[in-house]
């Protein structure tokens, strides 16, 4: 079992890091994002303890495959996973990416729409911008 | 990003950033000794312990619905991009393995823990 990630902030910010923004492109309905070598632990097991040093590498793609939804906040609670409102396109997403720990351990993937479960991207809201 | 050998279940959560149309809040210089990191959303899913992230996508795929925030940031105006996709890897001595990649990116303007406005860009690795 292997569990590459940048782990969790004592914020609570979760698996969630600052990335530059010239690893990203678009392409007219498209977006990669390409990241190299990126500095991410294994912990081994999902939430572990004791992580390696670590790094991995991708490159994504989401290619537009809808037109736009609007979801607007479903609940004014702002723990409740609705308490946002976005114009999302459902996607067509495409992944090549490899890693490597400490320990010797390494391997190379890939993934592509056939394996899609659920895509998305567009613009959101949350918090104090919902009501702006 | 997960992985067991002979099934993985990967968790290779990679964001792509968009370009943000959020010219409408001001972005501030950060004081010296604050606090500019993105504050996470208030809910989350309870493991234990609660973990600030949703699950987005169908419920008879296991995830929370469709209409759900993909963001981990909260106070966020931006662009956001999201993937769960099944996917195969293999490692360095051939064995082959089933991959689940989450894959997230955030850009745009936030309010930071000092509640200063900041534009950024963010992945979930």
């Amino acid at each position: 079992m292997h569990d590459f990630e940048p782990g969790i902030a004592p914020s609570g910010l979760f698996w969630t890091i600052p990335i530059p923004e010239n690893a990203i492109t678009r392409h007219g309905q498209s977006i990669t994002y390409t990241l190299t070598n990126a500095p991410t632990p294994d912990f081994f097991v999902f939430l572990g303890q004791h992580p390696v040093p670590g790094t991995v590498s991708f490159s994504v793609t989401w290619t537009a495959a809808s037109g736009v939804r609007h979801l607007t906040p479903g609940s004014s609670d702002p723990t409740d996973p609705t308490n946002f409102a976005a114009e999302f396109r459902d996607a067509a997403p495409t992944a090549t990416f490899s890693g490597s720990n400490a320990d010797g351990f390494s391997f190379t993937g890939s993934a592509g729409p056939e394996g899609n479960l659920f895509s998305e991207f567009g613009h959101e809201q949350n918090g104090v911008f919902l009501n702006r | 990003m997960t992985a067991r050998r002979g099934v993985i279940v990967s968790f290779l959560s990679i964001c792509a950033t968009l370009v943000a149309f959020v010219a409408a809040a001001p972005v501030q210089a950060a004081r010296p000794g604050s606090d500019t990191a993105p504050v996470p959303i208030p809910g989350g899913i309870d493991v234990p312990p609660l973990i600030h992230v949703f699950a987005p996508g169908p419920t008879d795929a296991g995830l929370m619905g469709t209409d759900v925030e993909p963001s981990t940031i909260t106070n966020f105006n931006g662009l956001a991009a999201y993937a769960v996709v099944a996917g195969s890897a293999t490692d360095a001595h051939g064995n082959a393995y089933d991959v689940l990649l989450d894959m997230r990116v955030f850009d745009g303007v936030y309010v930071a823990a000092d509640g200063s406005y900041h534009r950024g860009a963010f992945g979930f690795i």
